[in-house]
């Protein structure tokens, strides 16, 4: 059951609505697990297990770091720190080697033996590189005291597996939304109408966006993918394709939360107004790059090995001794950023792509705040299309099967350059001219909709304010739209969200 | 005063307010979904008059832009012209060509199949299509039957959705709104092609010619919505005495005895002839360096030359159909034969 099957957000979502509402306060946070669980269940099965294996190595290490409070007597400081420091590390390899043995064994092992490896049948559950990551955060916090524990094993587990964050995130951390859940407020009418309007947002994005232009990319990385002009196109698609789906999935989520009163960290702040590529990363998939720079990027920044290399190389160079802890920890967050995104070296050449342009932004900085008046117009335009031609490179290289094919649709865009090609294949990929209409036209109005947002003009406080039937109308408009130009029925094939993959 | 202490009195006080409170409490928790329950309800009367007005009149269909594509162009002819109905999805849409069969057995036919077409989309055609044509012989292509033959969305909740508010299910109305549809001037004018779908693309089959793998495979079963749909076939052809013929064309990459052992069984119990041109090989001539598309799953236009020579022949050999050529009650077959000159000569 994803989330923007009729299924979700017409049959499950209201029934859990109306149960919770109807319950007594102090006993919704049970309410919500078992809709958790039954969430879980309907779509991953036996997966549950995983997840509740999960729930209780995380619990059993958070409670012992919980009790780490201060050094027992007779105990130094030191011995007493590295000791917490062992725990914390035993929790989080506990929690890992759930990850690693089921979504990364083969790839290990085909990595280390080559062929020979015969590749193994494993069962990879849904969610689980969300969750495993929130228990990381959430034995990390314990042990730093930056986030309490969670008063009871049901009540972490209710974190851990919240059904509308579980496939795709928000990756959520329990001081964010660990108290909301168990406070179970009653649903209001505006956290209701909030919830499913934002949800009808991320249904717009997903199936009249997003789908309609996924069959095109079938043809695209085989067919065509030595013809230039294609290939841009490829990059375009795909850019909006994975912006639209990915976003989509995530308002859905954060909208079904907010039906529940619970706020739940955004992921996405319009992500082609940045400045650059690393800014490019502080507004899309925001609270992964948050938990990757909280709990890699710091950590490895202050760690005593990099510390000494700073000093080694301060001997020698001052300003090369600058640049030493940001390369080392800006390769450790892309590294895990590149594996946490799939057993394959094309998404560890995916972080490194990222590592290698950051880093160069980085080293350019101070150059451009010297010699560079940001404001100006020209170079304004001339970052927004260097940030476009970035991510589009990425995406391009993200999705296809392998690096191969991307560098040969890369090379093509310089090498076998033809207008025609395109002007006389684009409509026979898949998708017809319908489909690129709705699409373009409706991505145009996510557009004008971010431009907005950016001037923090919101549309929805704007319809807020308008009187009943005209509001009414808007939203049954708005309705509208997704039902008649939505890619689902016949003529479509049902498409999962393509970050639950991940 | 009443003999109650001041203390009392201000605890009950809270305890009504509590008891207000509480009351109060209780109407919000069911008062929040009064709204909702509004807007629902006015939804749910803009989605049913939305599905009476998208909903067809006659029958249900899965493609509803290709049902009424199809049936449109089928209805610009004149009544009772059409002598041969060809069905089915695109291994038929590909291969039956109506201007060859009219060009060399001036045979009046007209191609009803679409790509990805399924079995209630086709029966529900035909359906329509007697009311105002008398074909004497439906020739079906019977990869279909190997596809799904229900009409609703394969999620569950999508399809009672559908069922419910058929709007969801029909949303894709507005396809039918390319300016080609709305192209009023040419609303008279036939499809040149009689539903043929020309593809000119070669890709040769470089596999083996045993495809078809052992005689005696255990036959593919038919799904009961497959084998249900064929029997609404048997009924109506029975019904409007026209001849129902299944037909496979060549297709190597496709076709397996298993298949044609599934076909083979319904075909031989309602006593409906079956031709498998997978068994043909020599007698067609088939070059399969040129004869498919794709690799061997559709036939290419040298591919549909061969088939549609052998099979006209025998339609006109075997059915004794009128050659219409010379009559100008079929003209539509003759000019469009001439503005396509996909064949050459007149068609007269």
């Amino acid at each position: 059951m994803s989330y923007h099957s009729i299924g979700f957000f017409a049959v499950f979502l209201p029934i859990v609505v109306v149960l919770y509402q109807l319950c007594a306060e102090k006993h919704r946070w049970i309410l919500l697990l078992a809709a958790n669980l039954v969430f879980f269940w309907l779509w991953s099965g036996t997966g549950v297990v995983y997840l509740l294996a999960a729930v209780v190595i995380t619990w059993f290490f958070g409670e012992k770091l919980k009790n780490m409070d201060k050094p027992p007597e007779g105990m130094d400081r030191k011995t007493f720190k590295k000791k917490k420091k062992l725990v914390l590390t035993a929790g989080i390899l506990c929690v890992l080697s759930l990850l690693v043995v089921l979504k990364y064994t083969n790839f290990i092992g085909s990595t280390l033996m080559g062929s020979s490896w015969t590749a193994i049948k494993i069962y990879i559950p849904i969610g689980i590189s969300y969750y495993t990551l929130q228990a990381i955060a959430y034995l990390c916090d314990i042990s730093s005291k930056k986030g309490e524990a969670a008063p009871s094993i049901g009540k972490l587990a209710l974190f851990m597996s919240f059904f509308p964050t579980i496939c795709e995130g928000p990756i959520a951390r329990y001081g964010e939304i660990g108290e909301q859940l168990q406070e179970g407020r009653p649903v209001t009418y505006e956290n209701l109408s909030q919830g499913y309007q934002r949800i009808l947002w991320g249904l717009f994005k997903k199936i009249v966006i997003a789908d309609h232009l996924a069959p095109a990319m079938g043809a695209l990385y085989t067919v065509y993918r030595s013809f230039g002009s294609m290939s841009l196109f490829a990059m375009l698609l795909c850019t909006i394709q994975i912006y639209m789906d990915f976003s989509g999935t995530i308002d859905v989520a954060i909208g079904a939360g907010k039906i529940f009163g619970i706020t739940m960290p955004e992921n996405f702040r319009q992500p082609f107004f940045a400045k650059n590529a690393g800014d490019f990363w502080r507004r899309w998939h925001m609270t992964l790059g948050a938990f990757l720079r909280t709990y890699v990027f710091y950590p490895v920044s202050l760690s005593k090995p990099v510390n000494r290399l700073t000093k080694f190389v301060k001997k020698y160079s001052k300003t090369a001794a600058r640049y030493v802890g940001p390369l080392i920890s800006l390769f450790c967050v892309w590294m895990c950023s590149g594996i946490w995104h799939g057993p394959s070296w094309t998404y560890v050449g995916y972080g490194l792509y990222y590592f290698v342009i950051i880093f160069i932004e980085v080293l350019l900085e101070p150059f451009v705040k010297k010699h560079i008046n940001e404001n100006w117009l020209w170079f304004r335009i001339f970052r927004f299309v260097k940030l476009c031609i970035i991510v589009g490179i990425g995406e391009l290289y993200f999705m296809a099967p392998n690096a191969e094919t991307a560098l040969e649709m890369l090379k093509s865009i310089f090498t076998n350059f033809s207008a025609s090609t395109f002007l006389s294949e684009w409509t026979s990929l898949g998708p017809g001219l319908s489909d690129y209409l709705i699409s373009f036209g409706s991505f145009a109005v996510v557009i004008v909709i971010s431009i907005l947002k950016e001037k923090n003009i919101s549309i929805r406080s704007a319809v807020e304010k308008l009187p009943v039937p005209v509001r009414w109308t808007f939203w049954y408009a708005a309705i509208l739209i997704v039902v008649f130009f939505g890619a689902y029925g016949p003529g479509f094939t049902a498409l999962d969200m393509m970050y639950a993959g991940f | 005063m009443t003999g109650y202490d001041e203390k009392f009195l201000a605890d009950a006080a809270i305890l009504r307010k509590i008891d207000n409170m509480e009351q109060q409490n209780r109407q919000t928790k069911y008062a929040v979904f009064i709204k909702p329950i509004f807007f629902v309800t006015i939804l749910i009367i803009i989605l049913s008059l939305l599905s009476v007005m998208v909903r067809p009149a006659d029958n249900d269909v899965f493609n509803l832009p290709n049902y009424i594509r199809t049936l449109d162009n089928v209805k610009r002819e004149k009544e009772n012209t059409i002598d041969v109905i060809f069905a089915g999805d695109s291994e038929a849409s590909d291969a039956f060509s109506p201007l060859q069969f009219w060009g060399e057995q001036g045979i009046s036919s007209f191609n009803i199949a679409n790509p990805a077409q399924i079995l209630p989309d086709s029966y529900a055609l035909m359906a329509q299509i007697v009311k105002e044509q008398k074909p004497k012989v439906l020739v079906l292509e019977t990869s279909c039957m190997y596809l799904r033959a229900y009409i609703h969305s394969d999620d569950p909740w999508l399809a009672r959705a559908e069922k419910l508010f058929p709007i969801l299910h029909y949303h894709q109305v507005y396809r039918l709104l390319k300016p080609k549809n709305v192209d009023f001037q040419n609303v008279e004018k036939t499809d040149s092609m009689k539903g043929f779908w020309l593809k000119t693309n070669i890709r040769g089959y470089e596999g083996s010619m045993e495809y078809m793998g052992p005689v005696d495979m255990p036959a593919e079963a038919l799904t009961a919505d497959c084998i249900n749909v064929m029997n609404q076939f048997y009924d109506l052809c029975k019904e409007h005495d026209i001849q129902l013929i299944l037909t496979t064309i060549p297709a190597p990459a496709y076709w397996t005895y298993s298949k044609h052992n599934g076909v083979k069984g319904w075909a031989d119990e309602h006593s409906v002839p079956y031709i498998d041109m997978n068994l043909m090989h020599e007698e067609l001539q088939m070059d399969w360096s040129q004869d498919t598309s794709d690799g061997g799953i559709h036939l290419s236009f040298p591919g549909t030359i061969k088939v549609c020579r052998w099979l006209g022949q025998y339609l006109k050999d075997t059915y004794q159909l009128k050659d219409h050529r010379g009559d100008p009650l079929y003209d539509s077959w003759k000019s469009a034969y001439e503005e396509t000159n996909l064949y050459g000569g007149t068609g007269a």
